[in-house]
């Protein structure tokens, strides 16, 4: 389940980037790079908290 | 700006009942068991250094007049100054005497005047926090619609504001008191997303660019041009700020962070890395917050601007709602929040070092209800936020060069280092005059027009180091240690 969740959280974390790159080469409309952003933030969030980043803080030191 | 978990820089010692997340070797060496690997500090510099207070710094370039050559360049060569600052003064120090930098400071310059500087501290980063809810307060704003305060305002222009503020700050504080650690474990599970967050504001930012200049744009050079022309194309500041040239961005981007390299705060971080060259790793944060984030938050402002010049007001909510939608909303107030969260807890660890008996819990919320009054009364300091930068780089910065020269150059000149531990002291007069004169001076060289203050602490560094082998060699000699330290040596 936790290795789901981290496939998950890392490709949310392509999907929240990939819209602006195709934004930027002028293929998809800005609309549309919100929308899949927000839900790629969900989808971040949703997995990562449960998948156990941050459980080892980084900033430990 | 820099944030992270409370460190010991400014946390009382021990037995004061300091926070204890494990032992924190608050008074002794760090243990070659306790040492961590280079990754560790990656992580830790990467995430710190991307916070609320990048989406108001970026756009002050702007709003300052820097030109594309200024700001990028300036900020690569002072970004590189501000990485070297840490392998070169702070690094060396720390791997060797794997202290803190209130331990140390105690056994140079005393109990009571660490309190001084404890006070200094925690009051720069009550502001801070106070910066950091005025950027998050500014998210309300796009649904509420209420009048947030200009880039010239000293005053809040609306209830709407202020109500705004002091809801989101006193949100803030009752977190950082109740749920520090939960909050500081979002804001590790936040830092990719919103590292990520900020480079999407730059992308699509760019691309607007292109689409409203009606640029072509084929090879690299054109999007230099582009920049040099339509983005950051340098000429006047706005109203009632200095003019940005490429030394400003440079000695800026350096000193943004002075209070912990040259400062020295970043001894309590440093002690625990295995080799003195991973301090190498303060470049993921320079790099990513303060050139990436910079550059991305500064092109959201070029943009406002260029639609709209007359509209100059440095709002990110606003600012971020209209690049990317809700998912700028929420970074606005994400980073915001978690980088407020560890600043208030910081402030209330200095405070309390002062009155420990004060409880943690008090203490934090107190200081996040101070913070929250601050902003919502004085939102000038988020909007000269430069300014305030450089002010606490140097009203810290002179302790630094205590530090150094007590570890390096006091022997060298035949002086005792550690004066004040081996003295029973506890204030130190020539470390105490070393910080407050050179804070004098500079202030008066700075309000006098004689140089500006983003320029100040570097002579200000050596004048303090200068004042502290003097005043030390006086004391010293009256005390006859100087003859009978050389007597030793030979």
């Amino acid at each position: 389940m936790r290795a789901v969740l981290k496939i998950i959280s890392w490709f949310s974390l392509i999907l929240l980037t990939a819209p602006s790159i195709l934004f930027l080469a002028g293929a998809m409309d800005l609309p549309a790079v919100k929308r899949i952003m927000l839900l790629a933030t969900l989808l971040w969030f949703a997995s990562a908290i449960p998948s156990g980043k941050g459980a080892k803080p980084t900033k430990a030191v | 700006m820099e944030l992270s978990q409370p460190d010991s820089a400014v946390s009382p010692p021990a037995e004061q009942g300091g926070f204890h997340p494990a032992d924190e070797f608050e008074r002794r060496p760090v243990p070659e068991s306790a040492l961590l690997g280079f990754k560790s500090f990656l992580g830790m510099y990467a995430g710190e250094h991307t916070a609320g207070t990048e989406l108001m710094l970026g756009p002050l370039f702007v709003a300052h007049g820097a030109g594309a050559f200024d700001l990028i360049v300036g900020l690569l060569v002072g970004n590189a100054l501000a990485v070297l600052s840490w392998m070169l003064f702070c690094a060396p120090i720390a791997t060797r005497a794997r202290l803190t930098l209130y331990y140390q400071l105690e056994k140079i310059c005393g109990r009571k005047l660490v309190t001084t500087y404890n006070l200094a501290n925690g009051t720069m980063f009550t502001i801070l926090a106070g910066a950091m809810i005025t950027v998050s307060a500014t998210a309300l704003g796009v649904w509420f619609r209420f009048e947030m305060p200009g880039l010239n305002d000293t005053t809040p222009t609306s209830w709407g504001w202020v109500a705004a503020v002091v809801v989101t700050g006193l949100l803030f504080a009752v977190c950082a008191a109740f749920g520090f650690k939960v909050i500081s474990r979002f804001a590790d599970i936040a830092t990719p997303w919103m590292v990520l967050v900020f480079l999407v504001f730059g992308i699509v930012t760019f691309r607007r660019f292109v689409d409203a200049t009606q640029t072509e744009i084929h090879s690299l050079a054109d999007v230099w041009t582009l920049c040099k022309t339509s983005i950051w194309k340098g000429g006047a500041p706005l109203e009632g700020r200095v003019k940005f040239t490429f030394w400003h961005v440079m000695f800026f981007a350096w000193f943004c962070n002075m209070a912990w390299h040259i400062g020295l705060s970043d001894l309590s971080v440093l002690r625990y890395a295995r080799k003195s060259w991973y301090a190498v790793a303060s470049a993921a944060g320079m790099y990513i917050g303060h050139f990436a984030a910079w550059i991305c938050a500064a092109l959201l402002y070029a943009y406002q601007l260029h639609q709209n010049p007359a509209h100059s007001d440095v709002h990110p909510g606003p600012m971020t709602y209209e690049a990317v939608g809700l998912t700028g909303l929420l970074c606005v107030v994400i980073a915001g929040w978690t980088t407020a969260n560890p600043t208030i807890y910081r402030a209330g660890l200095a405070f309390q070092s002062v009155i420990p008996k004060w409880s943690r819990f008090s203490v934090t919320l107190g200081i996040g209800l101070v913070a929250t009054l601050a902003a919502a009364v004085y939102p000038k300091v988020t909007m000269r936020l430069l300014d305030f930068v450089a002010i606490w780089g140097l009203i810290l910065m002179p302790m630094g060069a205590v530090i150094f020269v007590d570890f390096w150059l006091m022997k060298k000149f035949g002086l005792e280092s550690d004066y004040a531990e081996k003295h029973q002291l506890s204030f130190h007069w020539a470390a105490a005059a070393a910080w407050f004169v050179t804070l004098a001076v500079c202030t008066w060289l700075v309000l006098s027009g004689r140089i500006e203050i983003y320029f100040v602490s570097l002579p200000g560094w050596f004048m303090a180091a200068l004042l502290y082998i003097i005043c030390s060699a006086v004391i010293q000699k009256k005390a006859g240690l100087i003859t009978l330290a050389r007597g030793k040596e030979a």
